[in-house]
């Protein structure tokens, strides 16, 4: 149950983070505009359709990593108010003694108990498996446009970046553009975010790529060995996503475009 | 006769594309003083345009693989409904207890054939049914307890 807490939590992370990454894609247009001083505002129409389409793709792994980690939560059966109640109405029965209510009242939490952490673990391992396959398309999908084509964008960004910095160049090399040495700091700047976006979006597909293996392996059996080399997979990822996180808030909060 | 491209044959042209741009933006930087001013920005602009049409691909392939797993999307959110039920079947055995408490009371009320405890106690099991039971159900508790 903890694994697939664990496992929830994370991937409700990281999917977090590919949205702000998708939400880069339709902002990396309209940076560029810019780089190509063409007038009046930028269509970005094609890019906005795929991140709606992406959107979709994160909001519904978003929504089923969130309804494992309820299912997987421990507070999901916390009926003891309900049985401290129970326990004051028998008490009120005068043929029952003290003990015997409690007796009661104990038994009936564990067979409570014991229902509902059965159907729980039957249940939480019944889904997990109905869902792996369309789990593994959907993370692998995410990962995969990040890894080929986000990243395509950026070095496209980086071109038009590039060349819009060696036409300033050579004005000012020509005219003595006064400002030059002031935007140049500003194109440098940008050209350094844009390569620590690269970095990280690596790693934050790399992390996509953890959470299906970590997923494949929730579904798998409960023998020994497969539980080692789950725990073995939770701790990774989450030694992945760490300074993932950290940076993420760093390199996208502080750019504005 | 037209052919729509495949995903990875828009990935692949606009790679080819972003070659390009950047071939030809080195070009006109490096044989600057072969350029007028003119002929420079002339360059620059079909520079431009072939980085638009490589990102123009590149979304199509993008948006190719996100059609690829719609079903999987449906599968998913199906999953996750059937999930909140049984989350809802889980809570519902708490309340049971609770449900198991108020007949208690009631079953007390009556061994002491205290009536205004009776309905009290009869009103507050019917609350509790409320929640999920039917209403002939209700009714004939209603009918005990007035």
């Amino acid at each position: 149950m903890s694994e697939v807490s664990s496992f929830a939590k994370n991937t409700q992370a990281v999917i977090k983070d590919t949205d702000t990454i998708m939400k880069d894609i339709p902002a990396s247009c309209q940076r560029v505009h810019f780089y190509t001083q063409k007038l009046g505002k930028a269509q970005c129409q094609k890019q906005d359709e795929v991140y709606t389409k992406f959107l979709n793709i994160t909001r519904v792994l978003s929504a089923y990593s969130a309804q494992l980690d309820v299912l997987a939560s421990d507070e999901l059966i916390d009926a003891s108010q309900n049985f401290d109640s129970l326990e004051a109405s028998l008490n009120e029965n005068e043929k029952l003694k003290p003990e015997e209510a409690k007796a009661i009242v104990s038994l009936s939490e564990l067979l409570a108990s014991s229902l509902t952490q059965g159907k729980r673990e039957d249940q939480l391992s019944y889904y997990l498996y109905e869902a792996d396959e369309s789990v593994q398309k959907l993370l692998h999908t995410l990962s995969k446009a990040i890894k080929r084509n986000y990243l395509f964008e950026l070095n496209t960004e980086r071109a038009q970046l590039k060349s819009y910095h060696n036409k300033l160049a050579l004005i000012g090399k020509k005219q003595e553009f006064i400002a030059w040495e002031m935007y140049r700091s500003q194109l440098y700047e940008k050209e350094n975010v844009l390569s620590e976006k690269i970095e990280l979006a690596k790693r934050v597909a790399n992390a996509l790529d953890s959470a299906a293996k970590v997923h494949k392996k929730l579904t798998l059996g409960s023998d020994d060995l497969t539980k080692k080399e789950l725990k073995n997979y939770l701790k990774d990822f989450s030694k992945e996503l760490k300074p993932v996180f950290k940076d993420m808030k760093n390199v996208y909060k502080s750019y504005k475009g | 006769m037209s052919y729509a491209l495949s995903e990875d044959e828009n990935y692949e042209l606009a790679m080819s594309l972003q070659w390009l741009g950047q071939t030809l933006g080195d070009y006109w930087y490096e044989h600057e003083a072969e350029f007028s001013d003119v002929q420079r920005e002339e360059l620059r602009q079909v520079e431009m345009n072939l980085y638009s049409l490589a990102s123009e691909l590149n979304m199509e392939s993008m948006r190719l693989s996100a059609q690829v797993v719609q079903e999987d999307i449906e599968v998913l959110t199906e999953v996750t409904k059937e999930l909140q039920e049984v989350e809802d079947k889980i809570q519902d055995i708490g309340h049971s207890v609770l449900i198991a408490a108020k007949a208690v009371d009631l079953i007390n009320a009556i061994i002491s054939r205290d009536l205004k405890d009776i309905g009290k106690a009869g009103q507050e099991l019917v609350r509790e049914f409320d929640l999920d039971v039917k209403d002939t159900l209700k009714e004939s508790f209603k009918e005990i307890t007035t």
